[in-house]
């Protein structure tokens, strides 16, 4: 597999939002079918998946509190099983599309196997599971059963150590990209486990994370950190060099659009209110990117999905100068 | 009492905070009284709470739609703080200016002023009282959104004399017209619709083409007085001094009549309130030397058990004993369920029932609400592997002896005195189970429940229901 020497970036707009409060309520990540979505979400306002499809319609939920009481990600196969982890429990439930239970596993502990509050999860080549084992500080392979293949990390600050991992993704080279969610920063490990670089650190600036739940890495090897506590997500090229940041720009969506506009006074308020605000990001939890370059936001606090669409040229190595030793003021 | 020094420093803990563990009093066993004091009174010396691991396991408190989850989040905060005055002097001016979230049903408008009570509550009361008037949620609970220049609505202006700074009996009706005029125009942005993406915040808003500017006549003086005068004015008055003061003695030291009846009471300590009064009025309203003259004072080191607890407190302290709500939340806890713990125990934080807010001291208890503050206290025992019982069962070492059964516990638990009869009672108990071995873990796990049994006793007695 080999990625594009370089890109030209036109931009990258925002393409549209979905759900809504009362439908995607609280959504901590999401997965895609063949022709729905499968929203993830967690609190007061509803513990369940979501299906909603691409026209913003409701269709129901699946699973509920009997069967994960603190869910922390999903996971979609190619038969559109669904895998979802469970912090309180420390267990990944298997539903299938229509929210039948097909199977359960894992318990608590330490040991090889054992988990303690598992997050976020991601397919191997394989088909296999990789998940983060957050209070463990490491992260673990299981096959689609459970049993148990591989582990790696342990607690702590330094290279390869992890600690309170959340979201994690695989890229093309299957490498694993590791939101290392208390220690501020994104950590890249071989499929063997073995450290190969660390993005970012603790503040506010550019390319800097307080508390990064989630990362996804798009075709071009762009590399995504959804920076929750920054309320925001950026964006680092296949070098991990900083290129932008995503603070929201959504407008509503088609069923926000259908209550507000069936709703006079809400209609009111949002005439007088300061309209701005409600583009941004919210404590965003999951970024994930599919294979049309699509990358979507679940904008936890403002309970939607905030989807934007990357415009690119991609580059050969003939089509572009060679990389700049000295930077210069000549750039007319 | 075995160890007053220490007695001592957990009744101020009590009353400045939510309580203290035995492991939070020994990290504080080489500093004085007075030191302790002054480290209550500048919060500012300690870090502030992470509150990360809450919105990561408990992420309803991520946003901004849901009351109990916020108020299940400031008794979390109320339980982990390392700045427990901070927290407490939130919850006493979040007493005195009760604002009733339920009128509103806006949640950041309600997390936002408990939020300025934790910034301003311990700095000067004319900041504090500016800030309120600036409040939104205050402005929207007394209808000062709709006091206009041309049509007063005089409810702010009303309680702001009554209850929130001079009392009945010191101003004239007139005044409260004349307040109202000064302030129309203070009214706040209109905020978003809850609907489609949930709550949005708002903030203060001076409308100058709405307010009257004319010439007013308040309390003596004349001029053409905008609302920032007329708490100027306010905090010249004695009778305002006299109100917060009483306030801060009813709430920190020894339970007084009830606010409606401080017209016709005087309060119980005369002596101490005029001295209050006369260290606020010559610190230029300044809060910190008030509370370090109170806590320091002789009144209050002899004020052990002349408080009921209120929920808050109850419900705090007894989940710093038990180790509960820590830091990290436990598997699957849920912070926001404290918020039905404390409402049915009479108080619904962040949810006043009116604006005289709770009635406190003896009113806390009936048969009901004793019966929920019973039962939440000894259930949290029930569970013998929580990490606080799990330190007091350590603590006791290898052998209980049935004789220093009682005071031992009563000592890990405060440490706390009880009456005879309660004594009496606990000592039959104590009798019934005999030594008690706790050398191997085998002996702990087969005992556990003999010394929770005894644990769950003390906090069921009369004396535990006061701080």
């Amino acid at each position: 597999m080999t990625l594009p020497f370089d890109l030209l970036r036109s931009g990258y707009p925002y393409y549209m939002t979905l759900g809504q409060r009362r439908v995607t309520s609280n959504p901590v990540d999401i997965g895609f079918g063949k022709e729905k979505v499968y929203v993830l979400t967690r609190g007061g306002l509803g513990t369940w998946v979501r299906v909603i499809n691409w026209e913003d319609e409701n269709l129901g939920t699946l699973g509920d509190a009997s069967l994960f009481q603190s869910p922390a990600a999903l996971l979609v196969d190619e038969d559109e099983n669904l895998y979802v982890t469970d912090e309180a429990n420390h267990k990944v439930v298997v539903m299938d599309k229509d929210g039948e239970h097909i199977n359960t596993w894992g318990e608590k502990g330490s040991e090889p196997g054992q988990l303690n509050r598992p997050s976020g999860m991601s397919f191997d080549a394989e088909g296999n599971i990789v998940l983060s084992d957050a209070m463990n500080s490491r992260i673990q392979r299981f096959t689609r059963d459970g049993k148990h293949l591989q582990s790696f990390g342990g607690f702590g600050d330094g290279e390869g150590e992890l600690n309170m991992p959340w979201g994690l993704t695989i890229d093309q080279f299957g490498d694993i990209l590791v939101a290392d969610w208390k220690n501020d920063r994104v950590q890249r490990f071989t499929s063997e486990g073995e450290f190969k670089s660390a993005i970012g650190s603790h503040g506010t600036e550019k390319g800097k994370f307080r508390r990064p739940s989630s990362v996804a890495v798009d075709g071009h090897g762009d590399i995504y950190v959804s920076d929750w506590q920054n309320d925001r997500v950026q964006l680092f090229n296949k070098d991990e060099r900083y290129i932008q940041r995503f603070h929201g720009n959504a407008s509503l969506s088609k069923s926000g659009k259908q209550y507000i506009l069936s709703n006079l006074v809400t209609l009111r308020l949002r005439a007088e209110g300061d309209f701005e605000k409600t583009q941004r990001l919210d404590a965003p939890m999951t970024v994930k990117v599919d294979d049309q370059f699509r990358l979507f936001i679940t904008d936890f606090g403002n309970h939607r999905i905030q989807i934007y669409q990357k415009d690119v040229v991609e580059l050969s190595e003939t089509e572009i100068a060679p990389k700049m030793r000295n930077p210069i003021l000549f750039t007319t | 009492m075995a160890n007053n020094n220490l007695a001592l420093k957990a009744h101020l803990l009590r009353r400045a905070g939510f309580g203290a563990s035995r492991f939070e009093l020994e990290q504080i066993s080489d500093k004085s009284y007075e030191e302790i004091v002054e480290d209550l009174v500048h919060p500012e010396r300690f870090e502030e709470i992470d509150e990360d691991y809450l919105k990561r396991y408990n992420p309803d408190v991520s946003y901004h739609d849901n009351i109990g989850s916020h108020a299940g989040r400031w008794i979390w905060r109320m339980i982990n703080t390392k700045r427990p005055l901070e927290e407490k002097m939130t919850l006493f001016w979040h007493q005195v200016f009760a604002t009733g979230y339920y009128k509103g049903d806006h949640t950041p408008s309600t997390i936002q002023q408990i939020e300025t009570f934790r910034e301003n509550g311990l700095t000067n009361i004319k900041r504090i009282l500016l800030d309120l008037a600036k409040d939104p949620s205050m402005n929207y609970w007394l209808d000062n959104c709709e006091n206009h220049s041309d049509q007063p609505n005089e409810n702010w202006g009303r309680e702001l004399l009554e209850l929130f700074s001079m009392g009945v009996g010191n101003y004239s009706e007139e005044d409260v017209k004349q307040a109202a005029r000064a302030f129309t125009g203070w009214t706040f942005e209109q905020p978003l619709p809850l609907y489609p993406y949930g709550h949005y915040e708002t903030k203060f808003v001076f409308n100058e083409s709405d307010h009257d500017n004319s010439e007013k006549t308040f309390l003596g003086r004349k001029g053409n007085f905008n609302g920032e005068d007329i708490i100027d004015i306010i905090c010249e008055e004695r009778a305002t001094t006299l109100f917060i003061c009483r306030h801060l003695y009813n709430f920190f030291v020894e339970d007084e009549a009830q606010v409606p009846a401080w017209s016709i009471e005087p309060p119980r300590n005369p002596e101490a309130v005029d001295t209050m009064i006369d260290i606020l009025m010559s610190n230029d309203g300044e809060i910190r030397p008030v509370l370090s003259y109170m806590f320091n004072s002789d009144f209050f080191k002899n004020s052990f058990y002349k408080k009921v607890k209120n929920p808050s407190e109850l419900v705090a302290g007894t989940l710093k004993l038990s180790g509960r709500y820590s830091v990290v939340p436990a598997d699957g806890e849920n912070v926001g369920t404290l918020y039905g713990t404390v409402a049915v125990m009479g108080q619904a934080l962040m949810n006043p029932p009116t604006v005289e807010g709770w009635h406190t001291g003896h009113e806390w208890i009936d048969g009901g609400t004793l019966n929920e503050r019973v039962n939440f206290a000894v259930n949290q025992f029930n569970d013998v592997s929580s990490p606080g019982f799990r330190d007091i069962l350590e603590r006791l070492g290898p052998l209980v002896e049935s004789v220093d059964l009682v005071d031992s516990c009563l000592d890990l638990i405060g440490p706390i005195e009880v009456g005879e009869e309660t004594r009496i009672a606990l000592s039959k108990y104590a009798e019934e189970i005999g030594d008690v071995n706790l050398g191997t873990n085998e002996d702990k796990v087969e005992n556990a429940q003999k010394i929770a049994r005894m644990i769950q006793l003390i906090v069921s007695t009369r004396e535990y229901q006061f701080a």
